[in-house]
Parts: C-alpha cells; structure tokens; sequence
C-alpha cells in the first residue's frame, strides 16, 4: 500500500518536472559574489533558497548578503521567473508574507550593472547578478548548475 | 680672366646673400614646425586626459547611485554584522453585518507592529497587535466560554462596548544553525498554515473559518525545532520540512498559570513536492498535537488530542488551499475543515469561494457555511476584499436546543494596509 502511494507520488513529481526539463533556456545572467568568496557552484535550488532569504549562511560562516534589481528592470523579472519560479509582483507579495510573519525584508536592489558590481565587490558575503558580459574582474562569477 | 673674376664673385656673393637668408627662414619655419607639434602633442595629451576625465564623470543620476550603493553596502554589512531592527505592521478596517440579531458594526480590528531583527544566527520577532475587536458570537463563545442562548447574548453586548486591547501575538528568538535545524523559542504561532498566514494581508477573506480556534490552538509559548531537507528535481525540488515542539497547555492565561509537569506537544512533517513548469506550488502536510486544554477559565484541564492535514496548490492563476482537523477530549470528538478554490481574475482581483464546517458537541455547534468573495490587491500591500456568507445549521444528535435553528446571511469587507 506504502509502495504504491510512493510510487504514485514519484510519478507526479516526474510529471510535473517533465515540462520544465523542456524548456530550459540560456540564461541572460551571470551570479556573481565577491571574489573573497570560496564558493565556485551553487545549484539552483539554494541560489533560489538565498534570493528568498531561506539560507542565510554561506558553508564559511559568512552571512549571505543577496542584492536584487530594481523592481522595473526586465533582468530582474527573467531572474524572477527562471530562478524563483515567480514573477516580480508574486515576489512583493512573498516578501510583505515574510515580513508579517518572519521580520524578513527583501535584499537591498540597485539600478545599474555598474551599482551592482560595487556592491557585490564591497560586501564580503554578497551576491548578485548582471548581464552576460558585463562582470568585469571585480566580482566572481558562480557557476549555477541546474539554470 | 681677372676682368671676368670680379664681376663674378660679385654676383655671387649677391645671390649667396638670399640663399642664407631662405636657410635661416627654413630653419625658422622648422622650428615653428616642431613648436607647432609638440603643442599638438601637447593638446591632444589633454584632450585624452579630458576625455578621459569625462568617462568618468558622472551624471546626477549615476552620483546617486553611487550614493545608494555605497549607502546600501554599509547597511548590509550593519545588518549582517550589527543587526537592524525592522519595522512593519498591518492594519486592518472593517465591516460586518450579520442577519438577524447580531448588530452590523465598524471595526478597527486590528492594527498590529511587528519589529525584526537578524544577527548572523539569530532571529527575533515581537508583534504587537491592537485591537479594538467587538468580539463576534463565534470568537465568544470559544474565549470566554460562554454557552449557548447565554454566550449569544454576551456576544451581541460586547458587540456594542468595542471594548480594545492589546496582546503580544509573537516574541521568539530563533537559532538558525542549518536549513535542516532552527529553534525557536517564545512565544509563537501554531504551524499549520491558516495560523502562520492568519494576517489580513495575507488572507483573500476577512472572516477566518470557523472551525479554527475549536481545533489546533492558534499560538503557543514554548519550544519550537524545526527545519527541512530538499534535494532539486528539474528546475524546482522535492522538500520535506518538519516541526516539533512542546509547550503551556492551551487555556487562557497559560503563560503565567500552566504550572504543570505535563507539557503539551505536537509536530508536524509537510511536503513540497517538485512543481518544474506546470505548478507553481504542491505542499501537504500533517499535524498532531497532544496536550492539555480547559473549556471554561478555572476549569479542570482535560486530556486533548488533534490530527489534521492540508495542502495547498497553485496551478497557473488557480490556488486551492485546505486544512482539515479531528479532535479528542475526554471521549467527545469534534471535526471541522474548510476548502479553499481562488482563482486570479485579473492582475489584481481574486475571486474565492470557501466551504468550511464545524462540528463540536462541546461548542454545542454543528455548522456549514458557504463564502464567495472578492480581493482587491492593486498593491502587495493593499488589500480591499469583500465577501458574503451564508451559515446552515447541520443537525446533528448532540445539539439541544429547544431555539428553531436557521440559516443566516453575513456581509464582511476589509480595507487593509501593510507598512
């Protein structure tokens, strides 16, 4: 009986995953994170994890300082929909539903490529993203597996 | 030959005399030349310089940015390092008109502030909610413990008085150690999911179902561990989070007066199945609690056991979202659940409809209730909802009352702002 409903539950999960697998597109973004920073590859999952404030902590015991895109910018609503699986207006909500119930506030947001590299190299525990080729030796590009 | 000698030499010191003269204007002309050229040089070395300079000059707008970088940067690095404390809160206006007795009435039904902090590992939260809530029937009956004809009446007196108060609603401390170990201790809301997204700007409706407070406690003060373990599937993840904890027994006044051994506890284990590109959301869980609870203030405390499930769903511009819950106390069962379909009419308007029941011999209460509403969310901190309900009396063996029980109409709307 156990077996089964697992086996059911597998099934859906497959299912529901099967489209995604699909459409899987080249991203228009690379992460970065300041180059102090010892981690080279994160999955998805915990770059989603990070940007939602669920993670906190990087492996080196630094906290994790995730910095976003103008809520106007289009790059932030492509980050939105491939990494957090929601749009920028599903976002706002998530972040006033975190704010009531867990004190959390959403990352900091800058306006430029520019704004945003500063920051990422200023800050030892950030980490950001900006358009393919517009990291400059400043910052570290991450590799994100799973994108 | 000498006659010839003079005359030539003479001519050509003449025409020797010019021939210098062109040199030296040469040589002049060359100099000015080289002069020329090194003020070339010279002021195409400053026109790099200034077109350098210019590059790097910044407009209004970029010095802004600029600003708000560096500004933003020290204040992560104040928060991450030193803490900040945030600052928001809710309030919520409404209205509520319920056929026949129950006087209709304006509510400032809560204004609550919520302070936040973070330091590295540690969490802490504290919301203070006011309220000047002119409590309803249902909400009487199950706080002051009122019954039947008599609790009715109280309700509608108190309905009039909009007597406020205010209450600690959350004020925990959390250790996050690891996404798969957190505690939290404190005072704190219960886990299920109506409770932890009880805020009105959170809730498409402006009534919460009525079963709620006759099954799981809506808050506890105690010893929360928690966590979650997710492995990526596709683009989203397979996660299975859980909670247990201990706590007061759930009777009014339990954080000063629960002095007993016996601690009430629960847990719950909840699943998040992976969603890749079809669903946005698939979460189910299950709850149990086990504890202590007294009916009337000053009453002796009963053995009290609730089981529950839920699950929310959110498929496209679709979100179904329900909790179903059974409890025990000395022998005497009582159910209730709701089921929650909404979908998004527009870019800021939900419709939902809601169908929830309550059966409870203790509440001497059997109850379904049909609600259909709309949310007006033009903002993710404004909400204007309405909703329209209609109650059915079930009838069930254990209800005595010699009263004709009816159906009755009710009208809620909200106007809610979150700052």
């Amino acid at each position: 009986m156990y077996g089964a409903v697992v086996r059911l539950l597998v099934a859906a999960a497959v299912l529901v995953s099967a489209p995604a697998l699909q459409t899987r597109q080249d991203p228009a973004f690379v992460v970065i994170v300041n180059k102090a920073n010892p981690v080279k590859t994160l999955t998805l999952a915990e770059l989603r994890r990070i940007f939602m404030k669920q993670t906190r902590m990087w492996p080196h015991a630094e906290s994790i300082v995730p910095v976003d895109w103008d809520a106007t910018s289009p790059l932030r609503e492509t980050f939105s929909k491939q990494v957090l699986s929601r749009s920028v207006r599903e976002m706002s909500d998530y972040w006033v539903q975190q704010s009531v119930t867990q004190g959390l506030t959403p990352p900091s947001t800058q306006r430029s490529s520019r704004a945003l590299l500063r920051f990422v190299a200023s800050v030892a525990g950030a980490i950001g993203y900006v358009p393919v080729g517009e990291a400059d030796a400043t910052v570290l590009v991450i590799k994100i597996t799973g994108l | 030959m000498k006659k010839w000698a003079i005359p030539l030499a003479a001519v050509m010191v003449l025409t020797a005399i010019p021939a210098s003269a062109q040199q030296d204007e040469l040589a002049k002309l060359r100099a000015e030349v080289a002069a020329q050229q090194a003020a070339m040089t010279r002021l195409l070395a400053r026109i790099d310089a200034l077109e350098k300079k210019l590059s790097e000059t910044a407009t209004k707008e970029e010095l802004e940015d600029e600003a708000k970088t560096q500004q933003d940067a020290v204040n992560s690095v104040r928060e991450t390092l030193l803490g900040k404390v945030n600052i928001s809160g809710y309030s919520n206006f409404r209205f509520q008109a319920e056929e026949p007795e129950t006087p209709s009435a304006f509510q400032l039904d809560h204004l609550g502030v919520i302070l936040g902090k973070q330091m590295r590992r540690f969490s802490f939260l504290a919301e203070l909610e006011f309220s000047n809530v002119p409590h309803h029937a249902e909400s009487v009956v199950v706080e002051g413990g009122e019954e039947g004809e008599e609790g009715e009446e109280h309700a509608a007196e108190s309905d009039i008085s909009g007597e406020g108060q205010v209450a600690v609603e959350n004020a925990w401390i959390e250790y996050n150690h690891n996404p798969y170990f957190n505690v939290r201790v404190g005072k704190q809301l219960s886990p299920q999911y109506w409770w932890q997204h009880r805020y009105p700007n959170l809730t498409y409706s402006t009534t919460m179902p009525i079963y709620l407070r006759e099954l799981f406690p809506p808050e506890l003060i105690g010893v929360m561990v928690r966590g979650q373990v997710s492995r990526p599937v596709g683009t989203s993840e397979l996660g299975i989070g859980y909670s247990v904890y201990t706590s007061n027994n759930n009777f009014e006044g339990n954080s000063q007066s629960d002095l007993r051994e016996g601690k009430a506890w629960g847990a719950r284990v909840q699943v998040r199945f992976p969603t890749g590109g079809l669903l946005k959301r698939f979460d189910l869980a299950a709850d149990l609690y086990r504890g202590h609870s007294a009916f009337d203030p000053g009453a002796e405390l009963a053995e009290d056991e609730v089981n529950g499930f839920e699950g929310q769903l959110e498929f496209g511009r679709l979100f179904l979202n329900g909790e179903y819950a059974r409890g025990e106390s000395e022998g005497v069962k009582r159910t209730g659940y709701y089921f929650q379909p909404a979908v998004q009419l527009h870019r800021d308007w939900i419709g939902f409809y809601r169908l929830e029941d309550l059966e409870s011999p203790r509440l001497q209460r059997a109850e379904r209730r049909h609600l259909a509403g709309l949310n007006y969310r033009p903002f993710a901190q404004v909400a204007v909802k309405g909703e329209w309900y209609r109650s059915i009396p079930l009838n069930r063996s254990f209800i005595v009352s010699e009263e004709e029980r009816r159906p009755f109409n009710g009208f809620a709307a909200a106007a809610v702002f979150f700052f």
